[in-house]
């Protein structure tokens, strides 16, 4: 076999499962090259079928499924897709290592952090207790964990989510090895820990002479960190090359289309003097948790939100920012009137509902609505979509027979794209995309003047989220909506938002026109943010 | 590569066509799926049928004693006559023989006794939903008895006595299952949906009936009911006792669905449009546990059965006149009559067949119900 | 220390709940129709011939000696007191003994039993667990699931029955419906001799009780397993190059025995009852037995004994599994305060 340049070549890899249903083609024909000490990122929608082919390489895939004859997975030389599960095992962990999306649950929750890293070393290697000590410590240096020594004798669930993927890279680099499967790696982390994990990676990659074989839905990522690219689409790899190529000059309508899907644009211009629609003024919230241990209980006050006040004018898109943690849904909620709150004077058009108990609060409730984040379950599964829609109407009585509400809810399809027949049907009938749609349908049909939007486009394929947004724009210009934006995407809000709110740990760390805290931050934090959305990484 | 035809981004690309299914409609498919709960399906529905049917069903009366027949073995349905050759279904009496060696005394089959089974025939009179009817599924002309399953100790036909045992086993599990569902329902939604100190009382409330030693607790309340007592009140009685500690049970798993349900985002949608606590409850929350609450029921149904089978077999639950399969089995307490005639051990093969074939229906129900779990 | 605090806490919820079940025990028999003067009634009247009437004011006179004549709650209150402070249970009306003496080597046999059970039918159970679910769709998978589905839905009593059928008439075994052999019987003390003489005459409880016992653990340990090896970590561990014998003994089966060990509060009290259904049906002096008789003949103070024992054991092995689980399980014993 001549060595070739390239450490591993995947050659026609073909891989079905077996399910109930019939066989099911996951990846067809997939060919790439990873060179050593090279980033390839395979980028993709869910179903492009990225993770099976990752798996495929390690032969880590579900027992129903089938490796076609001709795949070949070429390491080093050696044909992977011939050999034996044992063997197998002695290349895991050493020559190839993985690292996976979801920290929290990619480590055993009950062993040591120590012990866990130790053990893919104790698993290829048989070496003294100190020696190994001595190891993981350095190695927990190396990925940058604070406090080492702490952190060897904690369990997983004392660890947040982007110390839990240092300690997974840790692992993975314990035995040195030549090549580096990252599966999604950042895309569970807030925002400024993913441009940290990520850099952290780029770094490795030379100080260990390490190739990397990164798994994406993020282009950002995807331009910041690979040197080649591979875009997959329903099981097939429909271009490759090097990173700049492709994005300078993509050739398949589908990687024009997933780049075009970008967030892109900018908020349409608002009065200046539009009337105050919704205003949360010094808004409190605070959570007692009970913290400590089993046998030491202590009650804990959190505070969520930290007075903080925020005012939406007619028209006007107002976006809340911050990460997981920031208070920034809970401050949401509160202001609509769906959360529990301790302080704060909210007022609608003037009127002052804060106070109100529920049934005063009913006429309000058709003028402020909202779209969740989730698709999946903000849709009850046991109802038709009319009896869905139609909930608002009937609860409020407007429309005074079925056949007017009947209408009402069919012209909030139309406002949606969505066709009538979707009427008759119940939600698991459609995709995520057009489930939001739907969610957004059931907001509307009420005319409400202001609604919320809490991350509805975080669930949803790169590609479908620009329709959405474009749909919400549409709209907003269409009924002469106000809404409050949450997300933690800076790429969205530029394009959707006029003003922008930052917050971390319940308080507000900036605040102000979208367009002067992107280009201009305040603050150290905003800062951080905006790198980790725009910049390219060096 | 891939060709450069053009692509379709239609936004309906995975737009679905033909009938929508609803959700019951989706569960009978993936119901009809499961080998073992189709089974027990079918299994249940005979048992009902038999118990609904049991007048005509069962050739006597649970009560009729054929005196000349006592601890007689089952008769096996013959149909080659003595000759040799093919003949209407008979069945064979039994003379006493005493073996010489040994004194002992065996029933024998014997061809002077011998009874032709006719179908559709006239037999002692029973109740059928206010109608009194006589004629049964099958039985003898002559005056005479055919016991598939034996006589036990005071002639009485045990094949009849569990057709009509169907019937008291089975509505004493539907009556409890029903209640206790119902009960059950009411208070765990309550609990789960109001919270705070309703939540508080009413779970500790549930603590204290689940920490209560229920077997003893039956075996006290049901062995002090007096003997003389009519049996019918015995029979409310004892489901009234059942039902008192079963409840609670659901109504912990409803309290913790419940819960889980309230902070779903199709909840919290409904009340940003402005809807009532009761239509929050009756057209989401319920709804949404229904699945539960079917499956609890169809495991708590065969655990009824058993335990009042074992009470009765004590003979601290169901009293005769009225008879159970746990009742049937009373008799065989001693181990004389065990010796004597096994048979009267047949209702444990109905109990056993039973509780199977619930407990295989609620499998396949509880996969069934789940319908939106990946294949 | 922290552990005693937690202790302390939970007593402190226990404690109401037993005193509720106590109270609740004694209005049951008190309330109910009948005490036991009625039933020394009925049985003297059927052994002299003497009518009720006759015998009326000899009942009076007994009622107040035993004390049945007071108000309820002062009857009640004189119960709690003597078991609270004097460990004095009460006397058996019907043996005219300490109600701790009738009940006494009775309680402990149930507990052995019991306690054997739960030893033997848990490792069973989780044994057969891991060997169902690594076995999946294969015929190891079908039997191992077949013995525990037996296990849950044959009733106890019905196998004690074939058991006992079995015994007596096919087996011709002499060792049944006693404890002992009568030799063994007045033998004072204990011996490997008289150990094995009560094991042949116990096995048969032991093996529906065993049988019963590791039926639904088996299942649950199934599940779980099966439920677990679709989980993240695990891929982890294989992607560390593990082999299969240590992803799933290291990692697996350990996350997979939690809920199993939660369960087993509750499966002892399973194994309690479950002792005393089997007793009933062959014959075995234990618990069962017992509360039968002492329930119908109203031997007020011997129930109440054995009511208040019973939930007691249950809340106990509760308590024991919550504090299990507490030792076990890391995420329950540290801080789980750190930002998520």
């Amino acid at each position: 076999m001549p060595m070739t340049n390239s450490l591993l070549s995947v050659e026609d890899v073909n891989v079905s499962f077996r399910t109930t249903l019939g066989i099911v083609e996951a990846v067809k024909n997939v060919s790439f090259e990873v060179g050593r000490c090279e980033t390839l990122a395979v980028v993709g929608e869910s179903g492009s079928g990225k993770s099976v082919t990752a798996r495929a390489i390690m032969g880590m895939l579900a027992p129903n499924a089938i490796v076609g004859e001709n795949s070949k997975i070429l390491f080093d030389g050696d044909d992977l897709s011939t050999w034996s599960e044992l063997e197998l095992q002695e290349i895991r962990g050493k020559r190839i290592s993985m690292i996976f999306q979801e920290p929290l649950t990619s480590l055993n929750p009950i062993y040591r952090i120590g012990d866990q890293i130790g053990e893919i070393i104790t698993s290829h290697e048989s070496i003294s207790k100190q020696d190994l000590k001595a190891r993981v410590l350095h190695l927990m240096g190396e990925v940058q964990l604070p406090d080492p020594e702490q952190r060897y004798m904690q369990y997983p669930h004392e660890l947040s989510g982007g110390q839990r993927q240092r300690v997974m890279i840790a692992m993975a680099l314990a035995n040195n090895p030549d090549l580096l499967i990252a599966d999604e790696p950042t895309t569970a982390l807030d925002v400024t820990v993913q441009a940290e994990i990520l850099s952290l990676l780029k770094d490795l990659q030379t100080s260990h002479n390490m190739a990397i074989l990164l798994i994406t839905h993020d282009l950002g990522v995807v331009s910041n960190v690979s040197d080649k690219v591979a875009v997959m689409r329903r099981g097939e790899v429909v271009e490759r090359g090097s990173t700049r190529d492709v994005f300078d000059n993509p050739q398949h309508p589908y990687t024009r289309h997933l780049i075009d899907s970008e967030p892109k644009g900018q908020p349409d211009p608002i009065d200046e003097n539009a009337p105050v629609v919704v205003e949360g003024k010094d808004m409190a919230v605070t959570y007692t948790l009970k913290s400590g241990g089993f046998f030491t209980p202590k009650l804990v006050d959190l505070n969520a939100v930290d007075n903080v006040t925020a005012r939406i004018h007619e028209g006007e898109t107002l976006g809340i920012v911050g990460e997981s943690g920031s208070g920034k849904t809970t401050l949401a909620m509160s202001i609509i009137r769906l959360g529990e709150y301790q302080k704060g004077e909210i007022t609608f058009k003037g009127d002052r509902i804060d106070q109100l108990n529920r049934k005063e609060l009913l006429p309000y409730r058709s003028r402020m609505q909202v779209v969740f984040q989730d698709p999946f379950s903000s849709l009850n599964p046991r109802m038709i979509i009319r009896q869905i829609l139609e909930e608002g109407l009937i609860v409020n009585q407007i429309g005074a027979s079925a056949a007017e509400r009947d209408s009402l809810v069919r012209q909030a399809l139309d406002d949606v794209q969505m066709p009538h027949s979707s009427l008759e049907r119940f939600p698991h009938e459609f995709s995520g995309g057009q489930r939001q749609r739907l969610a957004i349908a059931r907001a509307i049909v009420l005319k409400p003047e202001f609604i919320l939007l809490d991350e509805p486009t975080s669930a949803l394929d790169l590609s479908i989220q620009s329709q959405i947004i474009d749909l919400l724009r549409d709209l907003r210009r269409r009924h002469g909506l106000s809404y409050m934006f949450i997300s933690h995407d800076l790429k969205v809000v530029k394009a959707l938002c006029h003003n922008v709110i930052v917050m971390q740990h319940g308080k507000v760390m900036e605040a102000g026109p979208t367009a002067d805290v992107l280009a201009n931050p305040q603050t150290a934090y905003t800062r951080r943010l905006v790198d980790a959305a725009f910049k390219v990484i060096a | 590569m891939s060709n450069t035809e053009s692509i379709e981004f239609d936004m309906n690309a995975e737009d679905t066509s033909g009938p929508s299914l609803s959700y019951w409609q989706l569960v009978r498919k993936r119901f009809g799926r499961h080998k073992y709960g189709v089974a027990g399906l079918i299994f249940v529905s005979l048992i009902l049928l038999t118990a609904i049917l049991a007048g005509l069903i069962a050739p006597y009366s649970p009560s009729e004693k054929d005196r000349s027949s006592i601890y007689t073995p089952p008769q096996t349905i013959r149909i080659i006559s003595e000759e040799g050759g093919l003949t209407r279904p008979f069945v064979l009496g039994f003379e006493e023989v005493m073996d010489p060696n040994t004194f002992e005394i065996t029933f024998e089959p014997t061809f002077e006794k011998k009874q032709t089974i006719r179908f559709f025939v006239s037999g002692s009179e029973y109740n059928f939903f206010g109608l009194t009817l006589d004629k049964h599924l099958f039985g003898t002309d002559e005056g005479g008895f055919v016991h598939l399953l034996g006589t036990d100790g005071l002639g009485r036909d045990v094949f009849s006595r569990m057709v009509f045992g169907a019937r008291i086993t089975l509505a004493m599990g539907l009556i409890v299952m029903g209640a206790a569902c119902i009960i059950g329902t009411i208070i765990g939604v309550t609990s789960g949906y109001l919270g705070g100190a309703t939540d508080t009382v009413i779970q500790r409330l549930i603590e204290f009936v689940k920490s209560f030693p229920d077997l003893p607790l039956y075996l006290a309340l049901v062995a002090i009911v007096p003997r003389d007592a009519d049996p019918m009140a015995v029979f409310i009685m004892f489901a009234g006792i059942l039902v008192l500690l079963q409840w609670a049970n659901l109504a912990r798993e409803l309290r913790g669905k419940v819960i889980a349900i309230r902070s779903v985002e199709f909840v919290r949608a409904a009340v940003a449009v402005g809807a009532t606590d009761r239509r929050i409850v009756l057209r989401h929350i319920v709804p949404n546990m229904s699945s539960h609450i079917i499956v609890w029921a169809t495991y708590v149904l065969p655990e009824v059965i058993l335990l009042e089978s074992f009470l009765s077999f004590l003979g601290v639950g169901i009293q005769q006149p009225l008879v159970s399969w746990g009742v049937m089995l009373n008799s065989v307490r001693d181990f004389q009559s065990l010796a004597a005639a096994p048979w009267l051990l047949s209702p444990v093969a109905m109990i056993i067949l039973s509780v199977l074939a619930f407990n295989a229906l609620g499998d396949g129900l509880r996969d069934a119900m789940d319908p939106y779990a990946n294949d | 220390m922290a552990f005693l605090r937690f202790l302390m806490s939970r007593m402190l919820v226990t404690i109401p709940l037993l005193i509720g079940i106590s109270i609740a025990t004694f209005l049951i028999m008190t309330a109910i129709p009948g005490d036991y003067i009625d039933s020394w009634i009925g049985r003297t009247a059927g052994q002299t011939g003497q009518s009720r009437a006759d015998l009326l004011p000899q009942a009076e006179a007994l009622r107040v000696r035993l004390g049945l004549d007071q108000p309820l709650p002062i009857q009640y209150w004189v119960w709690i007191k003597n078991i609270v402070f004097a460990g004095d249970f009460g006397q058996s009306f019907v043996h005219h003994r300490p109600v701790s003496e009738v009940i006494g080597l009775r309680f402990w046999r149930s507990i052995g039993i019991a306690v054997v059970t739960l030893v033997f039918g848990q490792s069973i159970g989780i044994f057969l667990g891991i060997y169902a679910a690594t076995n999946q769709y294969k015929l190891g998978d079908t039997v191992a699931t077949l013995i525990a589905f037996v296990g849950i839905v044959v009733p106890k009593f019905v196998i004690a029955l074939v058991l006992l059928y079995l015994l007596a008439f096919v087996w011709h075994s002499p060792y049944i419906g006693a404890l002992y052999t009568p030799e063994f019987q007045v033998q004072e003390h204990m011996s490997l001799a008289k150990l094995w003489n009560m094991f042949l005459h116990v096995w048969p409880i032991l093996f529906v009780s065993i049988w019963a016992g590791q039926a639904y653990t088996t299942r649950m340990m199934r599940g779980n397993l099966l439920d677990v090896m679709n989980a993240q970590y695990i891929e982890t561990a294989r992607a560390k190059g593990l082999g299969r014998r240590s992803v799933l003994f290291k990692h697996a089966v350990p996350n997979a025995l939690h809920p199993v060990v939660m369960n087993m509060g509750s499966r002892f009290d399973y194994m309690i009852k479950g002792e005393i259904e089997i007793a009933l049906v062959l014959g075995i002096p234990t618990l069962g037995p017992l509360i039968i008789s002492s329930v119908t003949e109203r031997d007020l103070y011997v129930v109440s004994a054995v009511f208040l024992l019973v939930s007691v054991l249950l809340v106990i092995g509760n308590l024991l599994a919550d504090i299990i689980l507490a030792l076990i399980d890391p995420r329950v014993r540290r801080s789980t305060m750190v930002g998520s």
